[in-house]
Formats: structure tokens, C-alpha cells, sequence
């Protein structure tokens, strides 16, 4: 009882660690409709940026991430800017590639920066492990999963409760009636794409002391934060936190009834599974009821 | 079809014509003027080539954007390593298992996304999906080699067993040989067939081509049983060439992007321009190992270059090594009567739609 206890509270944990690497994706997948196959990959640089920053102590690391989020914010900020925004109107086929291609060259990138793989650097937090009735969660993991739990509260009220979150919301629900009341689209987008880049970047100098970091890890970030996004669906950005904590427990639970790889192949078959079959994800429900009265309004001010 | 040559009827085909004959003298004897190390170089670039090239038919002429691709080689190789190095079956057979189950499962993975309306992103994603999956199961199955491979044991050589020793000519020759036949068959697929017409057709514009008559679903998935079998080629090849099959070398999303951006670089949806990129892509690792790189980083730095250049033909929107050089002879050479086959038709159906609908 008490391994599963372990691992549900590990898995959950990590799934707060998802959820936050998923809204920075929702933000620009979701909600601008941009296909960024590179979001991992700004996980990737924040792992690296928090690794070679090298910080001993608390303040030190939380300085460090803060540093890296501002890289991570100001290389998606570029991206956007000068890769992605003038194929905006040509759609998918040439972001997926770009952003493909774009996260391919990140990868390789820190392959010939750092060849050793699995490095980390050690607890940066003041304090050990908490142990309780049998279960036993290590620092960094027990903080990232707080920290996580914050900035995803901290997101959720920029986007539902500020100005800055009703256009980006705006600009998501209609495009056109965006440019027509007079918002500049263009920086909207490059905001929230480097908004998004950040989070990410964020969650990969939390993930660090938790999990060494290899180059190859930015494509399996990837796709993990486009299963949370997917199967948290468009609705809202809660459908999408749900997801991330879904994915975290289905791993860790997974792992005690199959071997580690053969877990992983199962949760990407179901993905597979799902985008057949749900494309529009699972968590859609109380989005898809409200729309429609929705799009009326949009049609009443067209 | 009475005179052969009255296809060189313009510049650019005269020009093409030079170019290709002269291309396949120079590969059939460059076994003989390099040193063998060198034979295997041209293997690799020729195996590159076949690759793309398969790749390209659902990737470039139908724009089904497939990752799934890496199943299709990984089954090449997984299947002469199972039936041939482990069960001693005939290689030539483990190949044509390799492509038929391969071209089964890309049939129904193509059916399966365009009955259920899968758009090209969700394609993407799902089929990278479902090769990670693979890779997953290929890892913990010792029926695959879980993470230790599969390695040759095998004594036998020459055509008829498909392996070769200490001379590579043999490989480098033998993938020659299915480039040229698979080239010439899809070529003459895409001009002569209805099928292969309609490809570019439901690339452009499914809808239309449903309604007039194209039977768009089926005709992608045979366009992708296809491109996969014939990818399972170049898994069976390499793994012959190799010597070595796991999870780690023939299953990884590399693979499926390599074949993916190649297409891309040379220009999705010619026949030639996936070919010209392979064998560039091969002479560039090769030129960076000149370099005295190390190897591990050589596939680092190619790896590099290939998303660059990507980026940059998509970011300024030229679409390939090919469109480039053909805007390029006809702007040296003129455009003569009338312009070349491929694009021409493809324009007209674009305004013979036009007319329709406006």
C-alpha cells in the first residue's frame, strides 16, 4: 500500500511539473493555434541555462531560473518574431516543420555544448526530505511541485482575471475582431509565445534537480506537453492542468505493473488512441456547451 | 511514344536529361575510381537518397506529413535481423516480409487518420506517437532485442544472400539498383496512372478531389502502404550493411525527421530533389569528417545544418533544392515552348478548379 501511496504522491508531483510545462504550450498551441513541436526543447534551455549557471544555495537557484526564463522568453520571443510570424497565415505545415527543425538544432546544439549526459546539480533546497506514514518525497521534487502549483494558480489569473489575459483570450476567440477593436495582434502573439517559452524554460530549472538532463530529453518533454495539451483540450487552461497531474500519476502508477519503457509505449499508443478518436481531447465538456452562445455574441458584433 | 526524343522539347528537359544521364554514368563507375572506405560513403549516400525518396510519396506528393516512417524502416531492418540472422531465412525474403507487413501497416494507419478526419498536424503528431511507441515496445521485447539488439551471424555472402564482407560494392551497387527501378516506377506511376495523378491533386485540395470523383481516402492510404513499403528497403539494407539492429539505431524519431527534412531540403514532391538532398546530406557528413570532427559530433553538426537550412527554405518560402534549379536553367537557358510536365499540369488543375469554382 505504501509503494503506491509513494509512487501516487511522486506521480502527482510530476504531473504538477507537466501541468506547468503544458499551460506554457496550451498558451501558444491552444490559444494562438501556433504548433510549437519546439516547446520541449525550452524546457530543454532552462535545464541547461539553471545547469551552467551552476548555483549553490536557495536564492542562487531561484536567481538562476529566473535568468533562464528570461532567455528561454526572449529565444521564443525571436522565434516567433522572425521564424514563425510570417507564416502565420499559411498555417501548419511550415510551423511544424520550422518548430521541428528548430527543436532538432537545440538539441544538437547541447549535444556538442554538454557530451556528458545526465548531468544535474545538487539539492539547492534548504531542507532534505519529508517523510510521513511510510512515504518519503525529496526536496526539490516536494518544491517543484509546490512552485508549479503556484505559477500555474499565478497564470491562470493572468489569463481570467487581467487585461493582458482578455486579449489574449480575445485574440484566440476571434482573430479578426481582435484587429478590428484595435489590438496589435502581432505583439499579443509574440508576447504570449515568449510567455509560454518561459513557463517552460521555468519548469526545466525546477525539473533539474529532480532528473539529470540530456539533450534528448527536449523531444519526450515535447510530446509529453502536447499529450497534456491535447488531452486537456481547448476548453480551458484547467482541462490542461487536470491532464498534466493525469499524465504524472498514469506514469508512475504504470511503472508498477510494466517495465519502464514498455509504460512509456503504452501511454503514447493511448495518445495515439486518443487523437483518433477524441481530437479535440477529453477534459472538453464544459467548454463545448458554452461556445456556441459564444460564437452568437461574435456573430452579433461581426 | 514514337520518338523517344520528342520528350526534349524544351531546355530545361535537355538540360535535365544531361544531367541524369551523366549523374548515373559517374555512380555506376565510382565504385572504381575510390578507395572501398569510400564505396561505403557512396552506400550511405545512395541509402540516404532511397529514403527520402520513399518518404517523399506520401510525405511530398499526397502532404501526408509522417513520422510513422520510422516504423516502416525500423520493420526493414527488425525483420532480416528476426528472420534471417536469427531463423536463417533468405534475406531477399525477410526483405519482402519487411515490406509487406510495413505497407500493411501503413495502409492502415493512413485509413484509419483520414476516416477519422486526423488533420496534417494531428497526423504528424500521432504517427510520432505511435513510433515512440514502437521504439518503447522494441526496447522491453527480447523478441526485438530489447536493449541490446540484434547483432549478424550469418556466414553466407554475396547477391543472393544480400550481404557482402570487406567489399562494399556489392551494397552500393544492389541500393543503386532499387533507387533507379523505384525512380522509374514512381515517375511513371505519377505520369501514366490515374492513382498517381491524383496524388498532387488530394494534396492540394482534398475536397475537390473527393468531389470529383477521387477516391481520396483510399487513394491515400495506398499512396502511404506504398511509401512505406518501400522504405522498409532501406531498413533491410542498412541492417544488412551494419551488421547491428536495435531499438537505439533504427527506431529514432532522427530517422524519421532525416527522411522528413530531406524531402523537404530538396523539395517535397519532385522526384529528384529528395535524391539531390540525400546524396548532399552524405557528402556534407563526409566532408565534415574531413575536418578531423569527431564522429559523435559530426552527426551533431549535420544534424545542425539540416535544421538550419529547413528553416531558412521555409522561412523565405523557396520550396527545395529542385524548384531552384529549375527556375535557375530556365533563366540561363530559357523557358523553350512550353513549360515542364509536372508543374504545368499541376497549374492547370489549379485553374481548371479556379474557373470552376469562381
Amino acid at each position: 500500500m505504501s509503494t503506491v501511496l509513494q509512487l501516487a504522491s511522486t506521480g502527482l508531483l510530476q504531473g504538477l511539473l507537466y501541468s506547468l510545462i503544458g499551460i506554457g504550450l496550451y498558451l501558444v498551441f491552444t490559444v494562438m493555434r501556433v504548433v510549437n513541436f519546439a516547446h520541449g526543447y525550452f524546457v530543454l534551455i532552462g535545464m541547461y541555462g539553471v545547469l551552467s549557471l551552476g548555483p549553490k544555495g536557495f536564492l542562487p537557484f531561484l536567481g538562476a531560473i529566473v535568468v533562464a526564463a528570461a532567455g528561454g522568453a526572449l529565444v521564443g520571443y525571436l522565434v516567433q518574431r522572425f521564424l514563425l510570424e510570417s507564416g502565420l497565415a499559411k498555417g501548419g505545415h511550415s510551423q511544424l516543420v520550422i518548430t521541428l527543425s528548430l527543436g532538432i538544432a537545440i538539441q544538437y546544439l547541447f549535444q556538442v555544448l554538454h557530451p556528458e549526459p545526465f548531468e544535474t546539480i545538487p539539492n539547492p533546497y534548504p531542507f532534505e526530505a519529508f517523510t510521513s506514514s511510510g512515504v518519503t518525497i525529496s526536496a526539490p521534487r516536494m518544491a517543484a511541485g509546490a512552485l508549479s502549483l503556484v505559477l500555474v494558480l499565478l497564470v491562470s489569473f493572468l489569463v481570467y482575471r487581467t487585461r493582458i489575459g482578455t486579449i489574449i483570450r480575445g485574440c484566440s476567440e476571434s482573430l479578426n475582431g481582435a484587429i478590428h477593436v484595435g489590438i496589435n495582434v502581432r505583439r499579443v502573439y509574440r508576447l504570449t509565445f515568449a510567455l509560454g517559452c518561459g513557463l517552460a524554460a521555468i519548469a526545466g530549472g525546477l525539473l533539474l534537480p529532480i532528473q539529470p538532463v540530456s539533450p534528448a530529453l527536449g523531444l519526450e518533454l515535447t510530446i509529453k506537453a502536447f499529450i497534456v495539451v491535447v488531452i486537456g483540450g481547448a476548453g480551458s487552461l484547467w482541462g490542461t492542468v487536470a491532464a498534466g497531474v493525469l499524465l504524472g500519476l498514469a506514469e508512475a502508477l504504470g511503472s508498477l505493473y510494466a517495465p519502464g519503457t514498455f509504460a512509456t509505449a503504452l501511454v503514447y499508443g493511448l495518445f495515439f488512441l486518443v487523437i483518433l478518436v477524441r481530437p479535440q481531447g477529453l477534459v472538453v465538456r464544459a467548454a463545448a456547451r458554452i461556445t456556441p452562445r459564444k460564437s452568437l455574441t461574435k456573430v452579433g458584433v461581426g | 511514344m514514337t520518338n523517344p526524343l520528342r520528350y526534349l522539347d524544351t531546355p530545361l528537359r535537355r538540360v535535365n536529361a544531361v544531367v541524369v544521364t551523366a549523374a548515373l554514368a559517374f555512380a555506376l563507375v565510382y565504385p572504381f575510381l575510390v578507395p572501398p572506405p569510400m564505396i561505403g560513403v557512396g552506400f550511405v549516400a545512395l541509402l540516404y537518397a532511397l529514403r527520402n525518396f520513399t518518404w517523399n510519396i506520401a510525405g511530398g506528393y499526397v502532404g501526408q506529413l509522417s513520422l510513422s516512417h520510422i516504423v516502416a524502416f525500423g520493420t526493414g531492418a527488425f525483420s532480416v535481423a528476426v528472420l534471417t540472422w536469427r531463423h536463417e531465412v533468405n534475406a531477399w525474403i525477410a526483405l519482402v516480409v519487411g515490406v509487406l507487413i510495413s505497407a500493411v501497416v501503413g495502409f492502415l494507419i493512413s485509413l484509419l487518420m483520414s476516416r477519422f478526419g486526423v488533420n496534417a498536424f494531428f497526423l504528424a503528431l500521432g504517427t510520432l506517437a505511435l513510433s515512440l511507441a514502437a521504439a518503447g515496445v522494441a526496447a522491453s521485447w527480447t523478441f526485438l532485442g530489447d536493449t541490446n539488439g540484434i547483432s549478424y551471424s550469418g556466414t553466407e555472402e554475396g547477391f543472393a544472400h544480400l550481404q557482402w564482407y570487406v567489399d562494399p560494392s556489392g551494397f552500393y551497387y544492389t541500393t543503386l539498383g532499387f533507387l533507379v527501378v523505384i525512380t522509374i516506377g514512381i515517375a511513371a506511376l505519377m505520369r501514366f496512372t490515374h492513382f498517381g495523378r491524383s496524388l498532387p491533386f488530394i494534396r492540394e485540395d482534398p475536397v475537390i478531389a473527393a468531389s470529383m470523383g477521387i477516391r481520396v481516402v483510399r487513394n491515400q492510404a495506398l499512396a502511404m502502404a506504398l511509401s512505406m513499403g518501400l522504405t522498409s528497403i532501406a531498413g533491410t539494407l542498412i541492417a544488412q550493411y551494419v551488421q547491428i539492429v536495435s531499438y537505439e539505431s533504427v527506431l529514432t524519431v532522427e530517422i524519421g525527421v532525416a527522411m522528413m527534412v530531406g524531402s523537404i531540403i530538396g523539395g517535397a514532391g519532385t522526384l529528384a530533389g529528395p535524391i539531390v538532398a540525400g546524396i548532399g546530406i552524405a557528402v556534407l557528413e563526409e566532408f565534415l569528417r574531413s575536418f578531423a570532427v569527431s564522429s559523435a559530433n559530426v552527426s551533431s553538426y549535420t544534424q545542425i545544418a539540416y535544421a538550419v537550412v529547413v528553416i531558412l527554405l521555409l522561412r523565405f518560402g523557396t520550396g527545395g533544392i529542385m524548384p531552384l534549379w529549375e527556375a535557375g536553367v530556365r533563366a540561363v537557358f530559357g523557358t523553350g515552348r512550353k513549360p515542364p510536365a509536372v508543374p504545368e499540369q499541376e497549374q492547370r488543375v489549379g485553374e481548371l478548379v479556379d474557373g470552376r469554382v469562381g
